[in-house]
């Protein structure tokens, strides 16, 4: 942000204008006309619901009734809650993964669709289509693959062969998890993807020529010109990507709403139990504020490395 | 722009005045909000247009005897899964709508609440007509002698069992313990059919009834007659024991159903997959309604029983009207509009058996006669009890219900091998924490 | 070296190929499902014998989603939530990104610090407070709603693209424009937005697929199905005690077509705006 522009007909802090003039000349007045919506928008879909669900955390408050408040109690019962340490492992286990994995295929992909090859546009525009469907509608889609009896994954691994019983991928303890975490990566990968190949595509041409003439084969140039130059698109896409995944209640709560014994329970799904099925404001508020100081450690942890690395 | 002349810093002044005044506009809370429509009615879709679109003309023809014009009646259609989400919103900011449909553990919340008004006087005038109404169904909606829902349809809870499959396997009749019908299921079962489509998943209405008809079955039960939780008994853990048998040992039960929806079963049974489950009557009425090869040899029995007997349950819709509500008199005759029974009997009718009547004389009314099934479920809703039998539903039993406390514990036995004895005091334990958290008697 | 680089090179792109097929695949699958589903008949469906194509295929699944659900409705729905979002994000982004980057005032660090954070709000968290705030505005049940907490999600990304594409164009025109005599509004629209337009169709493209997809809000902030969206309405084809595939099927194959609409009008400026915006930035 070095380049400010110099004001070169900047009028004095005490001249008299209209106001036209100064939103056409002044350019801090200028700079808050043009921030005043976002502003707006910000302290009254943000910051104030932010501050608004820190206060409910601490009461006890049942919809539609005042609150008490009640201090730490809310978070108490959570920390005594038998379940509790589950959800949390699993909350973890299922944004690690589903980020990685979607790390792992969006590059895969990206590098794949940055080497030339005929029709390109259309594999990058077939690679990009889940990231249309909306992640409800994928959900139900992947329920109905799912499917113990009439879906598609059983169907085919029993014509092929590949197993000679149905599989309830959704309620076995030892897929039920990775069922729901498939359909994430399924879902976001597209925006791994298309960060990776915008980030591929800005590697200038001159350094892997430079490193052709060093004699650097494909390996090498790999580890140390693409990665290290790919490393502030990572930490943007796995910031971003680490919020919608470890936020979003939509394919646990379709595919399985915890099922089995909580195995595939996450916690924003547990507070969306806790406040919307059961009408407890307070403590399904403690759950995410709970959560929160999780990711905001995350995503330090995760710039500050990065950053680093990306710095030396 | 005017010619008024500013400084800079008065410019930036009016910027930032600005920004925060809109903000502070945007965040302040106004006490009386503002709300045109006179009758504000959330119509809960019954999955079937005409008995939507029946309800929609009642409120209409009553609107406008009451006077009132067709501007001042706003219907919204609010689907059944979504009420509680959309009330704890709605109660929150004090804008509830006059009249919705009320479900029992909503109905039990919202009693406890003081969101509800008093509706004696409607449900004494249904007594007085077409064979009273069922008493047992309004304890659950009675506090401190005062009648706060109307009964708007009941719903028994079928057996809706493939007799097909039941005669080929030797059975002449629906079996009448669970031993014998664990029997019968075994020699049913060749996967991918299986005999017991047992909702088993953590959402909480069907699993809990199938779950329950098995503790009941063994001498079990939720609560003790004072309410209290007494889920930790012999029976709750013998039914614990045998319904892990029949998922892990016998393999009657299809594996996916530890996470099934509430629309599992029906799916399930609908397709032809599976031979028995329990469910309200809304798969015998999609039955009717797609004209099903599996209509003649369905029959709606009472689930299979035990050494405490055989049990019948039931649960029962009502209509509220809140007390937010400005126009409380007007919202109390739209209820009583509704549930007159000439425009009663058209909407049960319409709505192709998905509710029992809860006037008991209109069991006689041909559409029901004329289903053979239907006899069967005549003996649940004049002597059925209900979920929450033999005591009645509190806030704390409500979130007992909706936290799926009981299911939960039974994945732990099913999935995880957890011992039924521990699983079911884990229950209790669970129990207890949310009723003396509420201030309820243990 | 043992092979010639000719060799390697081959063997790199046949590498690529062979992974380029199975992503395809992985990708495809379920959307074949998807589309046979819709296009089978209710009994094949449910039926015993599982196909992987329709016997007879129908499009009377089609028929009923549009003649039967509430379907059009929502998806007219999304249109116009997802349209006015993208315009308005649009507008006050480009606003917002030129201001944090041209123009030197105070608390301009930390205003387009703040904007990332508050992206990074996560919304499970703030679904309670915001309805509290649309009912006082009265703009529960209502499109409007919708769009104005949807902004809450998109601005302050859009902002945050556009500031990293701004920095990259220099500062020199845009003084040579000051110098011709042209206002800083002048400079805004005839020459910074104009050359900013790959990275506006990303912004764009964004906006309209996350409100396109938005769940949370959209549940707790509309109940009438009047006013649903896609992402909310579908769900209730299951739910409750009815089960609906095959029109389901076929809803989510067609709610899939506007943001691939979009993303073809926009496909050839995407990556060269995410290259300037976010690679960058």
């Amino acid at each position: 942000m070095s380049q400010v522009l110099p004001e070169p007909d900047a009028p004095q802090a005490t001249e008299s204008l209209s106001l036209w003039e100064h939103i056409k000349n002044d350019r801090r007045t200028l700079a808050f006309v043009f921030l005043l919506p976002t502003t707006v928008v910000l302290i009254s879909v943000v910051i104030y619901p932010f501050f608004f669900a820190l206060l409910i955390s601490l009461q006890v408050k049942v919809a539609g009734s005042p609150g008490k408040f009640v201090g730490f109690a809310n978070y108490l019962e959570l920390f005594r809650a038998s379940e509790f340490g589950r959800v949390v492992y699993n909350t973890v286990f299922y944004t690690f993964w589903a980020v990685a994995i979607k790390f792992v295929i969006g590059l895969a992909a990206a590098l794949v669709l940055n080497q030339p090859r005929r029709f390109n546009n259309v594999y990058r525009t077939i690679l990009f289509v889940p990231w249309a469907v909306p992640t409800v509608i994928a959900s139900l889609n992947w329920l109905w693959v799912y499917d113990e009896f009439n879906g598609m994954l059983n169907t085919l691994l029993l014509s092929l062969g590949l197993s000679d019983n149905v599989i309830a991928w959704l309620a076995e303890p030892e897929t039920a998890m990775w069922a729901v975490i498939a359909v994430v990566v399924w879902n976001g990968t597209p925006f791994y993807t298309m960060h990776f190949l915008a980030g591929l595509q800005a590697i200038p041409r001159e350094l892997y020529e430079a490193a052709e003439i060093d004699g650097a084969g494909h390996v090498a140039q790999f580890w140390h010109i693409t990665i290290p130059s790919m490393m502030h698109v990572f930490t943007i896409t796995v910031m971003l990507s680490t919020v919608f995944t470890s936020t979003s209640i939509v394919v646990v709560n379709i595919l399985t709403n915890g099922a089995p014994a909580n195995l595939t329970q996450i916690l924003p799904n547990y507070s969306y139990g806790l406040a919307i099925e059961s009408g407890r404001l307070g403590i399904g508020s403690a759950v995410n504020v709970v959560f929160f100081p999780l990711l905001v450690i995350f995503i330090i942890a995760l710039t500050r490395r990065m950053l680093r690395r990306e710095a030396g | 722009m005017g010619s008024k002349k500013y400084t800079r810093r008065e410019a930036i002044k009016l910027g930032a005045g600005a920004a925060f005044g809109l903000s502070a506009g945007i965040l302040t809370p106004r006490k009386t909000l503002a709300r045109e429509a006179k009758l504000v009615f959330w119509l809960q879709p019954n999955f079937n247009k005409t008995a939507d679109d029946l309800l929609t003309a009642q409120t209409m023809d009553f609107a406008k005897a009451a006077g009132l014009k067709d501007s001042d009646v706003q219907i919204l259609k609010v689907p059944g899964g979504e009420i509680s989400k959309k009330m704890a919103a709605a109660l929150e900011v004090g804008a509830p709508p006059d009249v919705t449909r009320v479900n029992e553990p909503n109905m039990a919340r919202w009693v406890k609440g003081g969101h509800l008004v008093d509706m004696s006087a409607i449900v004494d005038k249904m007594r007085k007509q077409k064979g009273g109404i069922n008493e047992s169904i309004m304890t659950l909606a009675t506090s401190g002698g005062k009648a706060y829902g109307a009964p708007m349809g009941l719903n028994p809870q079928a057996g809706h069992a493939r007799m097909d499959k039941f005669e080929e396997a030797g059975y002449s009749s629906f079996p009448e313990t669970w031993e014998e019908f664990i029997e019968a299921a075994r020699k049913i079962t060749k996967p991918p059919f299986y005999a017991y489509g047992m909702a088993l998943g953590l959402t909480p209405s069907d699993s809990l009834t199938e779950t329950m008809s098995v503790v009941w079955a063994h001498g079990g039960a939720l609560v003790d007659e004072q309410g209290r939780p007494a889920f930790e008994s012999d029976g709750a853990v013998a039914a614990f024991k045998l319904i892990d048998a029949m998922y892990n040992q016998h393999r009657i039960i299809p594996r996916g159903c530890v996470s099934w929806n509430n629309s599992g079963n029906n799916k399930a049974y609908q397709s032809g997959q599976i031979a028995y489950c329990v469910n309200p009557t809304s798969i015998y009425s999609s039955l009717i309604k797609d004209n099903s090869k599996y209509l003649p040899v369905t029959a709606l029995t009472t689930p299979p029983g035990g050494p405490a007997g055989r049990h019948r349950s039931l649960y029962t819709d009502y209509y509220g009207v809140f007390k937010a509500s400005p126009n409380p008199e007007l919202a109390k005759g739209l209820v009583e509009h509704f549930l007159a029974p000439e425009n009663y009997s058209q909407f049960v009718v319409e709505a192709g058996g998905r509710y029992f009547p809860v006037y008991p004389e209109m069991v006689n009314d041909p559409f029901w006669t004329s289903k053979p099934a239907f006899a069967g479920l005549k003996e649940t809703v004049n002597t059925g009890h209900t979920l929450y039998w033999p005591g009645t539903l509190t806030p704390a039993l409500g979130e007992v219900v909706t936290q799926t406390m009981v299911q939960k514990e039974l994945q732990n036995v099913l999935v995880e091998g957890k011992d039924a004895a521990r699983a079911v005091a884990d229950v209790q334990k669970a129990m207890v924490a949310t009723y003396k958290r509420l201030g309820e008697p243990v | 070296m043992l092979k010639s680089k000719a060799a390697i090179d081959r063997f790199y792109h046949t590498l690529g190929t062979v992974v380029l097929v199975i992503l395809i695949v992985w990708t495809l699958a379920p959307l074949y499902w998807m589309i046979t589903t819709s296009l089978k008949e209710t009994a094949e469906v449910y039926g015993e014998g599982v196909t992987l194509w329709p016997r007879e295929p129908t499009l009377e699944n089609y028929r009923i989603l549009f003649e039967e659900t509430n379907f059009p409705v929502y998806f007219r729905n999304s249109l116009l939530v997802a349209i006015g979002t993208t315009l308005l994000s649009l507008v006050f982004a480009s606003l917002g990104a030129y201001a944090l980057t041209r123009l030197e005032f105070p608390g301009r660090r930390l205003f387009a610090r703040s904007l990332v954070y508050t992206y990074l709000m996560p919304h499970s968290m703030l679904f309670i407070p915001l309805l509290a705030i649309v009912l006082r505005l009265g703009l529960e049940n209502s499109l409007e709603g919708l769009v104005f907490v949807y902004l809450g999600f998109t601005v302050p990304f859009c902002t945050w693209l556009l500031m990293g594409y701004f920095m990259s164009i220099p500062v020199e025109l845009e003084e040579a424009a000051m110098v011709d005599g042209c206002s800083r509004l002048g400079v805004l629209f005839r020459i910074v937005l104009p050359l900013t337009v790959p990275a506006l169709a990303v912004v764009a493209f964004f906006s309209f697929t996350l409100s396109w997809n938005e769940y949370i809000y959209a549940s707790v902030l509309v109940a009438d199905v009047d006013a649903k969206t896609i992402p909310t309405g579908i769900p209730n084809f299951i739910v409750e005690d009815v089960f609906f595939w095959g029109p389901m099927m076929a809803s989510t194959f067609i709610s899939a077509i506007p943001p691939l609409v979009v993303y073809f009008i926009f496909q050839r400026f995407l990556i060269t705006g995410l290259t300037m915006g976010a690679v960058k930035g």
